[in-house]
Parts: C-alpha cells; structure tokens; sequence
C-alpha cells in the first residue's frame, strides 16, 4: 500500500498542506496574513520539489492517475505560476480591503486541482481535478464580496462553469457507452481496435466533441469565452493573473492528454472543428482587444487571443506540436504574471489602476516597473528574443510542418494586429505625460515582477533547458491500460 | 577573437552603462554614449583590416549554440557587403550621437539608450548569418526606432510611430513564416534542421511554394525598402522623428531591405526573382519618378528630402533587380551614397530646425548671406545627392542606369528621368532657402554653424568626396561578394561559374579599378586612407593582366550554355549595340565588354569632376 502511494506522494502533500493553512489561519489572530502567505509559498516549493522526478512509469489505482513526466512539468509550472500569485496577493489584498484568510488555501487547493487534471488518467479523476479547481476559482473570484462586479464575475463564473462541467460529464458519459471504459488508455484501444460501427464511430465523435467544449470553457477558446472577459475584470487581479496562467494551464493539461493524445485516432475528425476554432478564438481575442480602454480587460482578451495560438498546436497534433505548447504555456505564464503583477504592484485603495490611462507617463515616473511591461507587451506580441516570440516560433513550426499553412498564415496576421493594442501601452507608458507623481511598486508584487521579467527574457535567450523539458514530457505519457 | 560578437554588443554594453548613471549626469551620459559608438567604429576597421577581399563568402564566422532542436544557432559572419554596410553604421551611428546634444534635451538617457540598442540592432541584422537569427535582430531593431519616433518626435509622433511599427511588422511576420518554411523544406531534403544561410541557399522546393515563400519575402523586405506603392509610412516617420532617428532611419534601417534582397530574395529564390525580376524593377521606376515628383511640390524640407529617399531607393531597387554585376554593384554602391548624402542632408536641415524650429522652404530665403558656412556644406551634400560627377552620388547612378539600360531599355530611359528629376527638386529647394534677399526678419541674426556642427558634417562631406573621386576599395571589397550572390542563380555546371567569378575578379574590373584609382590621384588623395592604397596597387598588379588574358581563351561556349534568365535581357540590349553578335553568344563575355567600356567611361568621368567641381565651389 505504502508503495502504491509513492508515485502520488505531491498530491497528497499538497492537500495535506493546504488544510493545515487553512486550520492555522482558522486559528491564528493576525490581520495580515502575511505568515499564511509564506506558508503557502513553502507549501507549493515542497510539492514543486517533489514532482521534479517522475514517480514511475505507470499509472496507480486502477489506471486512474499518473505521475509522469507530463504530470511533472504541469505540476511544477502551476506551482511556480502559484508562488507568483501568492506573493502578488499580499500587498494587493490588503490594498483592495480583502482579509479572508481562507484566500491562500482556496489558491492552493486550486493548484491541486490542476495537478490533479494533468495527471489524471481516467476521465472521472481529471473531472474531479476541473471541479477541485473551479470551485476554488468560483470563491476566489469573488472575494471582492463589498464590489458589485466582483459578486457578478463569480457568480458568473461559476453558472457557466456548471453548465459547461455538465457538458463535459455528458461528453465523458457517451465517451463511457461507447467504449466501456473511462480511462484514457482503455479508450485509445478501442478507438485504434476499429471495432466501432459507424453509428457507434458518430456518437464517440459527439462525445469528443462535448468533451472539448467543456474543456474549451474552462481555456476560454470562442465561442466559450463569454464569461472571461467581465470575470477577469471583475475577480481581484491576483486571482485574474492566477486564472489567466495556471487555470489555462490546468485546461491544457486535461485537453492535450485527453483530445491530443488518448483521442488521437479522431484527429481526422476533430481537425476542422479545433481548426476554427483556433482560427476563430485567435481573430475575435485580437480584433476585441483593440478596442480595450481597460487594461485589465484587455490582458482579457489577449488571453483568449493565446488560447487560439495554443490551440494551433493542438490542431497540429504532433508531439512537436504538443511540446511546443507546453513551453508556449510557460512563457504565457511569465509574462502575464509580470503584465498582472505590474497592476497588483500599482494598485491602492480606491484606486485599482486598472485603465490604460492610468499608465500614462510611467516611463517617467517608474521607469523599471515600465520597462518591465514593455518587456511583458513585447514578449505578448511575440517579439523576439522574448519567451512569446519562441513559443510561437515553436508551435508555426510545429504547425508549418504538420502542412497548417493557412492556419499560420492567419496566426501570423493576428500577431500583426496584436501588436497594436500591446504596443499601444508601450505608447501610453512612453510618450504620454505622466497622469500623477512617482509611483511606488509594492515590495511584494516587485519582486514577482522582477522575476517574471527575468524569466521572460531567459526562456527568449536560453530556452534550451525548458524546452528539452517539454520534450522530455511529452517522449512517454502514460494513458492507463 | 569573436570580433563581431564585440562589434555588435559593445553598444549594448554602453546603453547598459549610460542607463546606470544618475539622471543628473547628462554631459557624462552622452560622453559614454559617444565613446560606446566610437568603439565599434575601432572594431568595424579592424574587421576591414582583417577581411580577405578576394573571397566572397562569409568571413570571421562565430558559432553559438541556441536552439539547439531546432537548429537555429547564434551564426555571425561578415561579406563585402554587409562589411560595407557595417562601416556606414558605425560611421554614422557616433555622428548621431554626437549631433544629439544639439538636437535633443528631454530625456536624454532614454534617447541615448535607444539610439545604442538600435546600433547593436542593426549590426546584428548585418552580421546575423542565421535566417532565425536574423530575423530576432530585425524584429528588435524596430523597437527603439519606435520609441525614437514616439518619445522625440514631432507633434504627429503617436501616428507616425505606430504606422511604422505595423507597416514593417505586417512585412516582417510572413517572412518569419517563410523562413521556417525554408527551414523545414530544408530539413526533408538533408534530413537535419538547419537555418544557417549558408545551408538554405539552394534548398529545392516546388514552383509555387519558392513564389509564395518569394512573396513573402518580398512584402517584408519591399516595406522596408520602401517600394512604391509601400512607401507611405516613409514621409510620416521621417517628419515626425528627431534629427537622429531620420539620419538612421535612412542612413542604414532602409537598407537592411536592400541588403535583405541581395542576402535572402536574390540567391534563394533565383529562378522566381529572375521571372519577378522586370516586375520589381518597374516599381522601381515608378518609385523613382514618383518620389521624385512628389518631393518637387513639399513645401517641408524634411518630407522633400524623406521623399526624395523614396526615389533614391528606388534607384538602389532597380539596380538589384537588373541582376547583373554592373547594376547590383552600383546598387550597393548606391546603399552607401545614400547613406552619406541622405545623413548629411537630415542633419542640414536640422541644423536650422533648432535654430527657427521650423522647416517650412517658405520660411526661409537668402541664408546664403547669413550663414555662408552652412550653404556651402548644403550646396556639396545636395549635389552629392543629385549625382554630380566628382561627388558620390554619380557613381551609384551611372552604374545603376548602365545596369538598368543593359536589363530594359524602357525602364533604363524613365530611370534617367528621376536623375534629371532630381536635380530639379534640389536646385529648386535650394534656391528658395539660400538665394535672394532675407525675407524674414526671424532670419537675418541666425548664427552660422557651430564647430560641433561642422564637425559632424565635415565626415560626411569628406567621404562623399573620397566616394566620389575614388571608389576603388569600395568595389574591391564587395566585388567578389556580389559575384557570390548572382552565382546562385546559376544552374548550370559549377565549372561554368567558376571562371566566370574569376574573371570578374581580377579581370576587366581590376583594370577598371587601376585606371580609375590613377585617374583620380591627382584631385586630392592626401586624405585617403592609407590602408586602401596597398589594397588597390595589389589589384593593379599581376591578376588584371592574367586575368584579361583569360577572359577569351575561357569562352565556355563548349560547355552547355547555363540557362541563365538574368542574363538572356542583358544580351538582348547588348545585341542591338554591338555588332560583333559572336561575342555576345556567351553572355559572360559580353558582360566583359561591356565592363571595360564602363570603366573606361568611368576613368574618363572621374576626371572631368576634377575640374567641374572647383567652379562650383567657389561659386
């Protein structure tokens, strides 16, 4: 038993760990919460540090999880992406007027969820991870309880996330009819056995297809994306940085194991249907985003723009394809944890910070933190030597070489327009006269910024060492017998 | 040694230290700034001490690992021609600098900064030997040009930066998708992925994929340029930005499109650029003339001036695409001119923008008598813009038409148009500003120009006239290199293009070089560089003789003749001149022919500016 239970030995820590946070706050007198913060912090190291090394080749009870390499990489990206937004939150909430405690735990136990989603083997368990996450997401958003929109986004949040988790336990359930079985690697062998009969083959296909939406909710690939703009404006933009990296991590962790790899026999068929839809979700994120006045909406919008680029990769199908995702999501990840964490770092009591205008003259006033958000707006664009520039430059080539060529032609043209309405924060940082005096950074938020930035710039310049990770992740992905 | 890796970071390194200092220390700022750039001009002469010009392949070539699955690697390397383009840069980069404390004081460290990154920039993009590699300098050069334009420019900055920005950007993103294209394509065929140039050239890929991937090379590289009808972003940026910015916007960033032309579209799409080839150079022509006329009507001189580029570059164009020795020779030569007199001419006219803090032609009138210092520097940059014999200018042009006339007759006569065009709108704007009474009294104190001003002209001027009387080492160091590059269009037996690249080398060329170098020894050759002297007398000796000599006995019409489309027009212009149709069967030999009676045109031109340029200075 003991022996059984080494290979979920990160998961369970990072249960463990979270409870007793939150047992600790339940029972703690301080205001702050400065101490729970850096127990967290602690928290999501240790469970970082374990999942270094793949425990094992297999999956474990009953083919339901699996600690592999792919498992790995998603653990450790989420629970980096989890410090961040930990230490964006401690100066932020106290600025916005938020002291629940319970905020750390509810971050950590969604970290769980996600590592519960790239692991899982069994499309049951990966619900379990989507709904362990959601709903400390649903709470998160809230927890602006005394701000009208923050309520809204949540309770927004969390109607389309019911309807959509609905979706997907009905793709899940004609997926079970058909083939018999939930776990991934059972599916794949039924699928590859060719024993469907036609009708059969349309009703697998159907299922694919709901499993797709609900996973396409939770990425925000159109036309699922309705809820993410208005929620990630009104959520606190800690939980916002945290939703835009690791909850799109977590959806690309369930979808790339399940859609790319277990369901792969239905490529032919899931092809058109993930080509629109990243040609689709890449063009609606991008033109929508030019109209933006709001900064924290249009980082909203960049995001679906993302998810479309992300989800050329997965149209292409390829491990090279899939690799090239996971690295994407990593350099996705920095630089919007440096973009939100500028605006935790600037935010203050009655005033959020949150238009574009309100970064006028920051070149001037806080040249560092600017500089740190052009590197962050560069690095949106794709301009090179930037993380997003190798990310993309990986996945168009991955596409390019799976014959996509229409589908990078358009990427290639979103990427245009985008970088007018990333460059017009530059514009607005650079050559507008500052709207007010200095503006401090809190120390906090700083620091993450600080790192965030460096990391951007070293997965542009030397991206070798994490993108022969991504590879490594995706050279064995355990499926289940 | 990795000199280049040195040449193009030592900026960098310098916009790291100006940025460490305080705020306060601005005469300390830019004394760091100008000793950043001074150093890469130490390094670029050291490189040109170091290059072997009788080789036309990459030189001083550094290698770093750095995306290894992909192949891509941090590859540097330097030819004639981007050696060339590598000397105007850091030439012009400290003058910039330097003329920066006239003309710029708000935020200096940003501007400072800003204006070394973009040098390291640009000499990546020169030195980049890596299609990947390349393309990450090209991207980043765009962004302190940017913020050039955005922060110090004019009052219709916001619009012009981000015009700039996303005209160059709806250019460059194709071509990335080209280039991993190629890549790929490349891959299949070797079965390793590779984006080093040297690896590219020569890929094999079907008819339509090498047309589109040309296209998509094209669009970024013509927006650069820019071609007409592409151009429009030109005028915008080039009134809006700063002083500066304008002389590096057309001193070297419009040249990294030409030079993209001859390092990507040229030798890795031959066969599509032959086809292409009359089609590109008649947008030349119409840029040309286009630019030209318009620039007659600006009341502005700067949008004159940014409009007269457009019709100097389209010069530059159609030599490229005349695809034979003469006309891209004289097309690089073309990229330098223009660099210096286009340069020279920006920082003209904001020499009295900082006086009066307008360039409206009408403004000004009779400045001759106000400031005599600075109508006489105006007077030899612009007749060095407009081609005059003895100044740089000419020889650019000259070659460019006798390439064009070669290439198509038509477009070669309209091309002549733009020069005679040329002189018009500069003689015109001239006579507005300098001659006649001072009609506005805001004028008649205006002081003439200071010693730092004449001192950052003063190179400018001096190299438009070493340009112009002796352009010897200029061509010695790009010929072998510009042979290298229209050798890839050649599909025929390497035996064919072997001799065809030595006899140009020490050939009739050499001759060329020899009695244009003795011809212009007398005008004034106290100041040229005394490394170039050797160099020339080196080519004077044996190789020319052996060489002319081996012109005939070669004519490889043994050997199955190349198909060679570039050639086929230069033949046809030839064969209605030239009676001896014998000769011309081989179109190697007749490019031979026409080469001497070029030079000997040459030789015969150099001197007669020896005496047509002293009258117009004293006038």
């Amino acid at each position: 038993m003991t022996q059984a239970m080494t290979p979920i030995i990160p998961l369970l820590v990072a249960c463990a760990w979270a409870t007793m946070v939150l047992l600790i706050e339940a029972f703690s007198s301080s205001r702050r919460f400065v101490g729970v913060a850096w127990l967290t912090v602690v928290g999501l190291a240790v469970v970082a540090a374990l999942s270094m090394q793949p425990a094992g080749d297999g999956a474990v009870y009953g083919n339901a999880i699996a600690m592999d390499g792919y498992a790995a990489y998603f653990n450790v990206l989420a629970c980096v992406i989890g410090i961040g937004s930990v230490l964006l939150s401690v100066d932020y909430l106290h600025d916005a007027g938020i002291f629940q405690g319970e905020y750390y735990p509810l971050m950590f136990f969604a970290v769980a969820g996600v590592v519960v989603m790239a692991a899982a083997t069994d499309l049951i368990v990966m619900f379990i991870g989507l709904e362990t996450m959601s709903m400390a997401v649903y709470v998160l958003a809230g927890s602006l309880k005394n701000q009208m929109r923050s309520n809204e986004a949540s309770l927004k949040y969390f109607l389309l996330g019911a309807f959509a988790s609905a979706l997907l336990l009905y793709g899940i359930a004609l997926l079970y009819v058909m083939t018999g079985t939930t776990v991934l690697g059972g599916m794949h062998a039924a699928l590859t056995s060719g024993t469907l009969a036609g009708s059969d083959h349309l009703v697998v296909v159907l299922g694919t297809g709901l499993v797709l939406i609900g996973l396409g909710f939770k990425i925000a690939a159109v036309p699922f994306h309705l809820w993410a703009p208005d929620v990630y404006e009104g959520a606190p933009t800690s939980v916002t940085a945290f939703m835009a990296t690791a909850v799109k991590a977590g959806g690309f962790a369930a979808l790339l194991r399940t859609a790319m790899i277990a369901l792969a026999p239905l490529h032919e068929q899931m092809m058109p249907i993930l080509w629109v839809a990243a040609a689709v979700t890449m063009t609606v994120g991008n033109l929508v985003a030019l109209r933006q006045a709001s900064l924290k909406r249009m980082l909203a919008y960049s995001s679906i723009a993302h998810t479309g680029y992300l989800l050329v990769g997965v149209t292409a199908g390829t491990d090279a394809a899939g690799a090239a995702v996971l690295f994407y999501l990593a350099g996705y990840g920095a630089m919007n944890l440096v973009a939100f964490g500028i605006m935790c770092a600037v935010a203050r009591r009655g005033d959020a910070r949150e238009s574009i205008a309100d970064y006028a003259g920051l070149g001037q006033t806080n040249p560092m933190l600017a500089l740190a958000m052009t590197i962050a707006m560069l690095s949106l664009t794709g301009i090179p030597p930037l993380g997003g520039f190798i990310g993309k430059l990986y996945v168009f080539t991955a596409a390019l070489d799976a014959g996509l060529f229409w589908l990078v032609g358009i990427a290639v043209f979103n990427s245009v327009i985008s970088a007018a309405y990333y460059l017009g924060v530059v514009r607005t940082m650079y050559f507008d006269p500052p709207a007010g005096g200095v503006v401090e950074a809190r120390p906090y938020a700083a620091v993450v910024v600080a790192a965030a930035t460096v990391v951007t710039v070293l997965l542009g310049v030397a991206p070798a060492p994490v993108l022969a990770a991504a590879a490594r992740a995706f050279e064995k992905v355990v499926l289940g017998a | 040694m990795r000199l280049l890796s040195l040449l193009v970071w030592t900026p960098a390194i310098g916009a790291l230290l100006v940025s460490a200092l305080p705020k306060e220390a601005e005469t300390l700022m830019r004394r760091v700034a100008v000793a950043a750039s001074l150093a890469p001009l130490a390094i670029g002469f050291w490189i040109w001490r170091l290059f072997d010009s009788s080789r036309g392949d990459f030189q001083l070539i550094e290698t770093l690992p750095w995306l290894p699955s992909l192949g891509a690697s941090y590859r540097l390397g330097v030819d004639g021609i981007s050696l060339l383009l590598i000397l105007l840069t850091v030439v012009l980069t400290p003058l910039v600098l330097i003329s920066a404390a006239d003309s710029v004081h708000k935020r200096v460290k940003g501007y400072l900064v800003s204006m070394l990154m973009l040098e390291t920039t640009m000499l990546g993009t020169l030195v980049a030997i890596d299609a990947l590699l390349f393309y990450v300098f090209w991207e980043m050069m765009l962004i302190p040009m940017y913020l050039i334009i955005g922060v110090w420019g004019g009052e219709r900055r916001m619009y012009a930066s981000i015009k700039f920005i996303l005209f160059t950007m709806v250019g460059s993103l194709p071509m990335l998708a080209a280039i991993i294209y190629l890549g790929l394509q490349h891959a299949e065929a070797s079965g390793t992925l590779s984006f080093a140039l040297t690896d590219l050239y020569g890929t094999q890929m079907s008819l339509r994929a090498a047309q589109l991937c040309f296209f998509a090379f094209f669009l970024g590289f013509a927006v650069k340029v820019p071609m007409w009808p592409l151009h429009t972003w030109l005028p915008d940026a080039h009134v809006e930005a700063p002083t500066g910015g304008s002389v590096i916007l057309a001193g070297v960033l419009l040249k990294m499109g030409t030079y993209g032309f001859l390092r990507f579209v040229m030798p890795l799409f031959p066969e599509v650029m032959a086809g292409a080839a009359y089609w590109i150079g008649a947008l030349a022509v119409i840029g040309i003339v286009y630019g030209a006329l318009v620039a007659m009507v600006q009341p502005d001189m700067k949008k004159l001036v940014a409009y007269s580029s457009v019709s100097h570059l389209g010069f530059v164009m159609l030599g490229l695409a005349s695809l034979n020795t003469v006309g891209v020779e004289g097309a690089v030569y073309q990229m330098l001119n223009h660099g210096v007199s286009t340069g020279a001419l920006f920082l003209l006219v904001g020499v009295v923008y900082e006086r009066r803090h307008t360039r409206l032609i009408s403004e000004y009138g009779g400045l001759w008598k106000v400031m005599p210092v600075y109508a006489i520097c105006f007077l030899i940059v612009m007749l060095s813009s407009i081609g005059l014999p003895g100044l740089n200018g000419f020889v650019g042009e000259f070659l460019i038409l006798m390439g064009g006339f070669r290439f198509d007759k038509v477009l070669g006569a309209i091309a002549v148009s733009g020069v005679v065009l040329g002189a018009a709108y500069m003689l015109w704007m001239y006579q507005r500003v300098m001659f006649g009474p001072v009609t506005n009294p805001a004028n008649e104190s205006m002081p003439d120009m200071s010693r730092r001003e004449l001192g950052v002209i003063a190179p400018l001027i001096a190299l438009a006239v070493i340009m112009g009387v002796y352009p010897a080492p200029f061509f010695d160091m790009m010929r072998e290199s510009v042979a290298a590059t229209l050798a890839h269009g050649k599909k025929g037996p390497a035996t064919i293009s072997q001799p065809h690249a030595a006899t140009h080398g020490g050939g009739a060329h050499g001759a060329a070089v020899t009695r244009g170098g003795a011809a212009s020894t007398a005008p004034g050759d106290a100041a040229l560089p005394g490394a170039a002297s050797p160099r020339a007398a080196m080519q004077a000796g044996p190789p020319p003789a052996a060489g002319r000599h081996a012109v005939h006995p070669v004519p490889p019409r043994l050997a199955p003749r190349p198909k060679e489309v570039h050639f086929s027009s230069g033949g046809k212009a030839g064969a209605t001149d030239k009676p001896a149709a014998n000769d011309l069967s081989n179109p190697n030999v007749a490019i031979e022919k026409l080469r001497k009676r070029l030079a000997d045109l040459k030789a015969a031109e150099q001197q007669a500016p020896a005496q047509g340029k002293a009258p117009a200075e004293a006038h």
